[in-house]
């Protein structure tokens, strides 16, 4: 199940809630791990079974490596190693196939739900109880709540189990829980349904076009669009999965801090998909020796945790593409601009991220080499155009400038700042009660497939 | 009571997600089909009509008659039943293949386009500059005559297609409807709903050549996805309405034998959705057209 799909608004979600809301505090974690199951289960048949695997096996190496127990380092070590390739060759099986397999959309074929967010949770729980930070967990639903609870499974946050174990054991669920839980999500799904869904129909429309079809100027909306849908996209979703915790009294953690007002790339990645970047840091970077053994070392160390970042988002050429060229900047930052110049600055900093972050995007955004060279060519001009519409950019901004307007102001500060006045406010609530409908509105005519509802 | 109160204002949001709720509901009650957010059909041209995607085919609805059209009960002379992409089935008569001529692209500068997103397309990148389009996303038989999409020289106003008809004059005049009617009604209704629709432009335009394009086909993999939009259908479709063509006045042109590949569906080279045809490729469309002008004797 999708969060922005009327089955989970306006059917499950409602029904769990008031069964989870009625059930006492210690039969909590049973009827969330249920709905949980219900939740994930709903589209992926299937896959259901390889989670539940996943989790049993979690569960049964945790307790066996776990420090209290007394079985010999050795073993307590191969057991850890094992259960960790096992983890992580699943994964990767799962991201080489339909690379190898030749589907088209790679990304939604084949791929089981949350898949990269729940092993990599796992792989923290393991590697944390191995070494010693926290105790293997002994009542099985308790790691099943953390490896499975719905706000997180499908995108995040990313959260280690010790921050989370507490809340897991004994948590309030309070009526202003519920509605502050409540807002994050409106204003998670109005950032994903009411902008990145619609951005997304002009970068579909570049795309239909033909890149070689397309004026410069529109080349570079192009980018800038397909910046902010990612962006709305993965942010609101962040943002639901945040208001459903929230709702279930977990606090989980922010994974956006609005990227786009960074100064220098590596800043940039300090704020965005901040859960994913600390899980690396914390267990790859670190344990590598992160920065502290000298400028090699920590080009090597750069290089491994980006490389596997790539991997992590697709195995497609033009991820690597991106991640690396990430890395080389994250590197050229470090090595040319010591004195942190870029991010003290006051103009230069947000023109360089600008300029720059949206081309890395435009690698992510396509998958063939080919029609990614086409598409810079048309941003620099080295490539001519064929039977480009003349004023094409023209007619997208006025089509599409309201949405570009507000994805401009979204990337702001500021839009939090607003949304946090007008939440608590009468008129506000009833905004976005109304923008909620909309929502509502256009998730019924997309019918959840975002090509479906393209009109012909 | 001071906490009673307190506390309720944290229930405000949910009861009013719950009363507009009502009025979100109760709404399609008392407004009819044009809802909220639902633009009338065809507002901008180049827009993708983002609102409902049901062709207010009401028209239609229940009156699937049995008279299910199969591939091969089709008229005219060049039948090849088994062809998959519907090859030359056409109401044509053998006279008036003799008739296409190839023509300079001068001879569209008194033409009409009247089509969907895909003749949009044609607008946008076929340079086809003295050309008249009346096309929009979303456009269907239905909606032909009552989407205001057409502009009339010298007026900023929009107008429906026959009321642009009424006050202009065309020689030739260009349609490709069909794609987004599949799953609306049967190939027998549109082909009903389309010769009422040729028969109001011959009366309008009574001196027009009536160009009835083929539906475009879709890729086989568009094709294969397993909703309503397939090949199969849309050569059912094609068949039906190349029935319409009389050989004097109003004629088929089959334009996938132009952009169909070797497995019966649109070349995917030509296609990123695999329903639209690259800005780069609609050259391949138009100079098909080019290639089968028909002139009439005066």
């Amino acid at each position: 199940m999708i969060f922005n799909s009327i089955e989970f608004i306006l059917y499950f979600l409602p029904v769990f809630l008031v069964v989870y809301y009625i059930t006492p505090d210690k039969l909590k974690n049973y009827i969330l791990v249920a709905g949980s199951m219900v939740f994930y289960a709903f589209g992926e048949p299937w896959y259901i079974f390889l989670l539940m695997g996943s989790m049993a096996l979690a569960f049964f190496s945790g307790r066996a490596i776990s420090q209290e127990r007394n079985s010999s380092k050795k073993s307590k070590r191969a057991l850890y190693i094992l259960a960790m390739l096992l983890q992580i060759l699943l994964l990767l099986f799962f991201k080489c196939a339909p690379v190898l397999v030749r589907v088209s959309a790679a990304k939604s074929i084949g791929l089981p739900l949350g898949i990269s967010f729940y092993t990599f949770q796992i792989l923290s729980y393991l590697t944390d109880v191995y070494l010693g930070r926290i105790q293997g967990e002994r009542t099985f639903t308790d790691l099943a709540v953390y490896i499975s609870m719905f706000p997180k499974i499908s995108a995040g946050p990313i959260v280690g189990y010790g921050d989370i174990a507490g809340e897991i054991k004994k948590r309030k669920v309070t009526v202003v829980n519920f509605d502050d839980g409540l807002k994050t999500f409106l204003y998670g799904l109005i950032l994903k349904v009411l902008l990145a869904d619609k951005l997304s129909i002009l970068w579909h429309e570049i795309q239909t076009a033909g890149f070689v079809s397309i004026s410069t100027p529109l080349a570079w909306i192009g980018a800038f669009t397909f910046s902010m849908q990612l962006y709305f996209d993965f942010y609101g979703y962040s943002l639901m999965a945040i208001g459903l915790g929230k709702m279930l009294g977990f606090s989980l953690p922010e994974n956006f801090d609005n990227p786009y007002m960074a100064k220098s790339v590596r800043e940039f990645y300090r704020r965005w998909h901040i859960t994913l970047g600390k899980w690396f840091t914390r267990y790859v970077y670190i344990p590598l020796g992160g920065s502290r053994k000298g400028i090699l070392k920590t080009i090597r160390n750069l290089a491994v945790v980006w490389f596997l970042t790539s991997f992590w988002h697709g195995a497609g050429i033009n991820f690597f593409a991106w991640g690396m060229s990430l890395c080389l900047f994250i590197l050229l930052e470090r090595i040319l601009d010591r004195k942190n110049l870029l991010e003290k600055s006051h103009v230069f900093g947000h023109l360089y991220i600008l300029f720059v972050i949206p081309l890395t995007w435009v690698c992510f955004a396509i998958s063939d080499s080919r029609e990614m060279a086409v598409y810079f060519g048309r941003l620099f001009g080295f490539i001519r155009g064929t039977n480009v519409k003349p004023g094409d950019y023209l007619q997208t901004l006025s089509n599409y400038g309201f949405y570009l307007l507000a994805g401009g102001f979204f990337c702001t500060p500021l839009a939090g700042k607003v949304y946090d006045k007008i939440k608590n406010n009468i008129f506000g609530m009833f905004a976005l009660a109304v923008l909620f409908w909309l929502c509502i509105d256009s998730i019924m005519k997309a019918g959840n497939n975002p090509f479906m509802y393209l009109r012909f | 009571m001071k906490q009673i109160v307190q506390r309720t204002k944290y229930y405000i949001l949910i009861l009013l997600i719950a009363f507009t709720g009502l009025l979100y509901f109760g709404k399609d009650d008392i407004f009819a089909k044009t809802g909220f957010g639902t633009i009338s059909a065809g507002d901008h041209e180049e827009n993708y009509d983002l609102s409902d995607n049901t062709a207010s085919g009401n028209d239609v609805s229940g009156e699937i008659t049995g008279g299910d059209v199969s591939g091969t009960a089709v008229s005219g002379n060049d039948v090849s039943g088994a062809d998959i992409t519907d090859g030359d089935i056409s109401g044509n008569s053998v006279i008036d293949r003799q008739k296409y001529m190839t023509v300079t692209e001068d001879y569209l500068d008194d033409a009409l386009f009247i089509g969907d997103s895909r003749t949009v397309g044609l607008h946008d990148y076929a340079k086809l500059d003295n050309t008249t389009f009346y096309a929009s996303t979303g456009l269907t038989v239905y909606k032909m005559f009552t989407a205001k999409i057409a502009t009339i020289p010298g007026s900023k106003k929009k107008v429906t297609i026959e009321e642009a008809l009424e006050q202009q004059k065309f020689s030739k005049i260009y349609i490709m409807v069909g794609i987004n009617e599949m799953g609306t009604g049967t190939a027998e209704t549109f082909k009903q709903k389309y010769s009422e629709r040729i028969e109001r432009i011959k009366e309008l335009q009574p001196d027009a050549i009536i160009y009835i394009q083929s539906i475009m086909l879709v890729t086989t993999e568009r094709s294969n996805k397993g909703d309503y939009i397939n090949n199969e259908g849309i050569i059912e479709r094609n068949n039906a309405i190349a029935e319409l063509a009389d050989g004097e006045r109003v004629f088929y042109l089959n334009v996938n034998e132009a952009v169909a590949d070797e497995t019966g569906g649109l070349v995917s080279e030509y296609t990123f959705d695999g329903v639209h045809l690259k800005a780069a490729y609609v050259d391949i469309w138009k100079n098909y057209l080019l290639e089968h002008a028909i002139q009439l004797e005066e």
